[in-house]
């Protein structure tokens, strides 16, 4: 094994069982850190038409277009006015970045296994579909969502079909 | 081996033979076009030699070797130049010698070390060598042009006679025999000018000039004998000596630079980031109040350089397509000879420049076209006379750039589609189930796009593996283009890939709706206007038009279709530009005009896949985005 496969193992090693803690209206979710890049304030959005209501636009990140999505609205809940607790994180899924816009991060915390409580199934239609696990924290009940399920979206392949 | 592959040297090196390479290719090529390899015999010794040179520098023995054996024979064929050889074998043997050191060359680059020997093709070389300098032995007999001037006695009268005498002994070795006078035979009077300057000849002979000597000398009444090789020979002869091999011909034009993409992509991104850093720095809440002459001018010099750093980064990643084009002369080539199909492809607008990442799949996809083009399209050459057409097939490649995108037009005189076999494949592949009469031809044609589509009954060593169309229109669309087959019976096919230019530059027409700035390319803005009132038609479902010198045309709000809130929704506040594609004109509503400025189209995240009326994206100075508008998809 070269000295790179070794490098690779132990960051996915020191990356495994993390989670980059934020919160949207009273929850706390969490997300794996393998997915995230950065974490930047609210910049200006310059909006996209033919897109639904929770793809917000495009932000300019240092000369790289990403889009955008107000986590809220993605979760149908009530659109809040960003301030400067909102924060954009980057997330890179394969090819694909996006910035999730969330009302404010909070930490990155470890989760180990035993922590983690079985998602009741409520019906694959609702909210709920986006949920990994839950984690039962000393800190509280942390959310663990799926990004890949957040980002990949039906309503936008249906749209660019439509094109 | 990452470790190699990063080797600066190794790098040059492999940059170097890329070049040379293709430099030969179009020398041996356009050679072979105009028949005058001959006279470039020396440009190939010296690529050669430079070639065979930096690979032994490096190690790599097996290219170094073919690069030595091929330069053995251009040697050869450099110091007899007046050799009459067959130069097809000669052109063959060094486009595959070429190959081999391009596939060698490229192992090197990716990394690989299995490195193979090349022995056929020595062996090839070292034959043809021998058979080349076998013919050089004989070479003693070799034809050379001379060029003689015989004084006859004086007072040997009857001089046009005598010259004839000499013509008829001389006869039987010599050819292509011009003399001078002309008209020894029938007029009495040249015998005064033969008096005066000699009885001049010029002709080929396999003799050498010696034995020329005795046999013109048997003739009587001889004085003297004037003999020399005939000028033109010589004249080519002291060219080709100037001309030493290892020296460098001095490339024409502009010098070349070697820079990694992945540094430009950087650089790019860092220039980005500068401009926005610059009007953080001068349009700072903090300096706002500052009330300094000095201050404002320097910030403007900033603004000044920042802007020339971000025009020249943007114009480093174009290149022209000229190599790309190159390639595809050496496949018309190739296949012309393997298919014994007369073709010629003529190439038009080389020089148009398109972004560096969109080069590689470009190629791959004109290589399939112009494959697929000699193997379906061009007929044989009796099937071609038959139908009344030129022996000869025509290919054009065209690449020109319009609005925001690249044409590429790949236009061939050959067999054309056959529409009935391709909807009877279609319906067996379950691709449509409407009747032949519903479809139009191009719906027809479309299906050849489709994944599994071949209808090549015999696969041959070029194309038919049905792994193909749909494969290259797989990868023109993952660039956002478009493939158009237009194709007409026993006229021939044209194929039009249409690709944006991701990065280019373009004019942009930035124009303003509510709060968002929207580009529109200035290739595609036919014109803008203030309407007059009374200009302004609503028909009966409630769409706006307008007249314009004598005109109709239809307007679309752009505010509603990108759903941007803005106070000016009446016609007569805002202002109207008419967009033109391929004839076709349309109006759009906008607020305002902001104005001209070059723009860098980028493409829109993959995210976002496609949106309708919306090509691309830009960055503007002050770091915000602005959509830029598809007058294709909108007309």
């Amino acid at each position: 094994m070269s000295n790179e496969e070794m490098d690779i193992i132990q960051e996915e090693d020191t990356q495994k069982g993390k989670f980059l803690i934020f919160t949207i209206d009273k929850e706390d979710y969490g997300i794996e850190i393998k997915n995230v890049l950065e974490i930047v304030g609210i910049q200006p959005i310059t909006a996209v038409p033919q897109l639904p209501e929770y793809i917000k636009g495009m932000i300019n990140l240092r000369g790289k277009i990403i889009p955008v999505m107000d986590v809220r609205l993605r979760f149908k809940k009530k659109e809040i006015k960003y301030d400067d607790r909102t924060c954009i994180i980057i997330v890179q899924l394969d090819e694909i970045y996006v910035g999730l816009i969330v009302d404010r991060v909070s930490e990155v915390m470890n989760i180990s296994d035993d922590e983690f409580t079985e998602v009741p199934e409520i019906g694959s239609n609702s909210n709920n579909r986006y949920i990994s696990s839950i984690g039962n924290t000393k800190s509280g009940v942390k959310i663990i969502l799926d990004c890949n399920k957040i980002i990949s979206d039906d309503e936008i392949d249906a749209i660019s079909d439509l094109a | 081996m990452s470790e190699k592959a990063g080797d600066p040297i190794l790098q040059m090196y492999i940059e170097e033979s890329k070049t040379l390479l293709e430099e030969l290719e179009d020398i041996i090529l356009s050679s072979e076009k105009d028949g005058n390899l001959k006279g470039r015999i020396d440009e190939i010794f010296r690529i050669m030699h430079t070639i065979k040179g930096n690979s032994a520098m490096m190690k790599f023995d097996n290219i170094a070797f073919v690069a030595h054996k091929m330069e053995d024979m251009f040697d050869l064929l450099r110091k007899n130049s007046s050799l009459n050889i067959d130069f097809s074998e000669i052109t063959d043997l060094s486009l595959a010698s070429m190959d081999f050191i391009r596939g060698e060359v490229e192992k090197v680059e990716n990394g690989e070390e299995t490195l193979t020997e090349g022995r056929d093709l020595i062996s090839k070389i070292e034959e043809l060598i021998k058979s080349l300098s076998s013919r050089d032995k004989q070479s003693d007999i070799k034809e050379i042009k001379y060029e003689a001037v015989v004084r006859f006695e004086k007072d040997c009268l009857m001089e046009n006679i005598r010259a004839f005498t000499l013509l008829r002994n001389m006869e039987p070795f010599i050819k292509d025999t011009e003399y001078c006078p002309k008209d020894i035979a029938e007029n009495d009077l040249s015998s005064e000018e033969i008096q005066k300057n000699g009885f001049k000849l010029i002709f080929t002979t396999d003799k050498k000039q010696e034995e020329i000597l005795d046999i013109i000398e048997k003739t009587s009444f001889i004085e003297s004998v004037d003999i020399k090789e005939y000028k033109e020979d010589i004249d080519v002869k002291k060219e080709v000596k100037t001309d030493k091999p290892g020296e460098k011909s001095k490339p024409s034009g502009k010098s070349g630079l070697n820079v990694n993409t992945e540094n430009v992509d950087k650089l790019m991104d860092l220039v980005g980031e500068l401009v926005i850093a610059e009007s953080m720095v001068t349009k700072n809440p903090a300096i706002a109040n500052i009330k300094s002459e000095n201050f404002d001018k320097s910030a403007r010099l900033l603004k000044k350089i920042i802007n020339d750093i971000q025009d020249v980064v943007m114009t480093m990643r174009l290149v022209p397509i000229s190599p790309v084009f190159k390639k595809m002369n050496r496949i018309v080539r190739d296949m012309s000879k393997n298919l014994k199909k007369d073709a010629e492809l003529t190439l038009i607008g080389e020089d148009t420049e398109i972004d560096k990442n969109l080069i590689d799949p470009l190629s791959d996809a004109l290589m399939h076209l112009t494959r697929n083009s000699m193997d379906h399209g061009i007929e044989e050459n009796k099937d071609r006379i038959d139908k009344g057409k030129s022996e000869k097939g025509h290919l054009k490649l065209e690449a020109k750039s319009e609005g925001g995108d690249v044409y590429l037009v790949l236009t061939d005189d050959g067999g054309g589609l056959n529409k009935e076999k391709i909807y009877n494949k279609a319906i067996k592949q379950g691709l449509t189930q409407k009747s032949i009469d519903e479809l139009t031809d191009k719906d027809v044609y479309s299906f050849i796009l489709k994944p599994g589509f071949s209808t090549n009954e015999k696969v041959t060593e070029y194309s038919g593996r049905g792994v193909g169309m749909d494969v290259v229109a797989k990868n023109i669309e993952a660039m956002r283009g478009q493939v158009y087959i237009d194709s007409k019976k026993d006229q021939g096919t044209k194929i039009t890939i249409k690709v944006p230019l991701t990065l280019a530059i373009i004019d942009g027409l930035l124009i303003k709706i509510g709060t968002s700035v929207y580009a529109i390319p200035v290739k595609s803005v036919a014109m803008s206007f203030k309407p007059d009132k009374k200009d302004i038609i609503r028909d009966l479902e409630g769409n706006l038009m307008v007249m314009s010198k004598g005109q109709c045309y239809k307007i679309i709000k752009l505010y509603e279709l990108f759903e941007n809130e803005t106070s000016t929704v009446d016609i007569n506040d805002g202002i109207i530009i008419m967009i033109n594609y391929e004839g076709n004109k349309i109006c759009l509503f906008a607020d305002s005009i902001i104005g001209q400025q070059q723009i860098v189209m980028k493409p829109l995240p993959k995210y976002f896949k496609k949106l309708k009326g919306i090509s691309g994206c830009t960055l503007l100075g002050d770091g915000n985005i602005s959509l830029i508008i598809d007058a294709a998809g909108l007309i």
